[in-house]
């Protein structure tokens, strides 16, 4: 094995990672190879030198402090699943009346669109519906029917 | 019972269950943060957090690896968090600094010496020069010292908890050690 070879598994070696057969031949080299030998020391002193870190204890009150929180958590969830719910109830008939409410207002305006006495108005709103594009249709045609209901309709 | 029984039990709502599993492990997790952020407040704040996680997604807990290897991810992305937010904080307060005309801090977030009542100095201190030579790793190199050197962990549960691969703890694992090598030489000679 090369030098570098066995430097790149140095560490996994030190620490016991290597399987038998590979820690052999890295552990051969070492042996005969000071340069390999004295960087593996270096290595292993420098692990060494971290030592043990001192150890800290949780709080006596780790889990009621804990069990507070998931409680209150868990508070939290259970309100909101509650306007969860609230709010899925609701979802239908707030969606029928507010369809309705705007039925009722859409209905409304044409209504009042209609009975307007001002020929104006009922061009304008004519105009605003694009129904140029159904002038000069062929006599019995969709089109043409609609436009002759159109003119009675001025014609009142 | 095993660590599997117990998450069954807390599965279905069993709080004695999940107690008995924060007993049992509260002692490594509060120590691993411990060892990331080296300030005793901020290690049980994650460790409160970890095992809070625990429990609110004990219903999607599926045992591949051991609950441990699960706590301890939890526990180092965590603590990794707040090691990215304190670096934020330092580069504001070096600017709040530097624009008031003082100086910047020398010295990373060190251990709260309160954190060490029963430590002689020089205890502290060497651990003091230990954290610093730690800190100069980057985030998923310490990671793996820190399992390694102190949990224990073989490079298999290392490679589970940070979800990598063994060889790529193997070479996270190597360049950290040359890096403290010259690092802790560099301190102890100063020493």
């Amino acid at each position: 094995m090369k030098c570098e070879q066995v430097q790149r598994r140095l560490s996994a070696f030190l620490d016991g990672e290597l399987s038998k057969k590979q820690a052999s031949r890295i552990s051969e080299h070492v042996s005969g190879c000071p340069h390999c030998q004295q960087e593996a020391e270096s290595l292993s002193a420098a692990w060494e030198q971290l030592g043990e870190m001192q150890e800290v204890h949780p709080s006596p009150h780790f889990w009621i402090k804990l069990n507070a929180r998931i409680a209150q958590v868990e508070q939290r969830r259970f309100s909101l699943d509650k306007v969860r719910r609230f709010l899925d109830r609701l979802l239908v008939p707030a969606t029928v009346v507010a369809a309705s409410v705007f039925g009722l207002w859409i209905g409304g305006a044409l209504y009042d669109v209609q009975r307007t006495d001002e020929p104006e108005v009922w061009e304008q709103v004519t105009a605003s519906l694009y129904l140029d594009a159904l002038d000069d249709f062929p006599a019995g045609s969709i089109g043409s029917v609609y436009m002759e209901l159109i003119s009675d309709q001025e014609g009142l | 019972m095993t660590d599997t029984g117990l998450m069954m039990r807390v599965k279905s709502g069993d709080k004695r269950a999940f107690k008995s599993i924060v007993e049992t492990h509260q002692h490594r997790v509060i120590n691993v943060a411990y060892r990331m952020l080296g300030n005793r407040e901020d290690a049980e704040e994650v460790a409160q957090e970890t095992f809070l996680r625990l429990y609110l997604s004990a219903k999607s807990y599926q045992p591949k690896a051991g609950l441990f290897t699960y706590l301890y991810t939890i526990a180092t992305r965590l603590a990794l968090n707040r090691l990215r937010k304190r670096k934020r904080l330092r580069w504001f307060s070096l600017d709040q600094l530097q624009e008031d005309g003082d100086e910047g801090p020398g010295q990373e977030f060190p251990g709260d010496p309160a954190d060490q009542p029963d430590r002689s100095s020089e205890q502290a201190e060497r651990e003091a020069m230990i954290r610093r030579a730690l800190d100069t790793l980057p985030a998923a190199q310490k990671t793996a010292v820190i399992l390694s050197r102190y949990e224990g962990l073989s490079y298999k549960q290392i490679a589970e908890v940070m979800e990598t691969s063994v060889s790529a703890v193997e070479s996270k694992l190597h360049r950290a050690k040359q890096t403290l090598r010259k690092k802790l030489s560099d301190y102890f000679e100063e020493f």
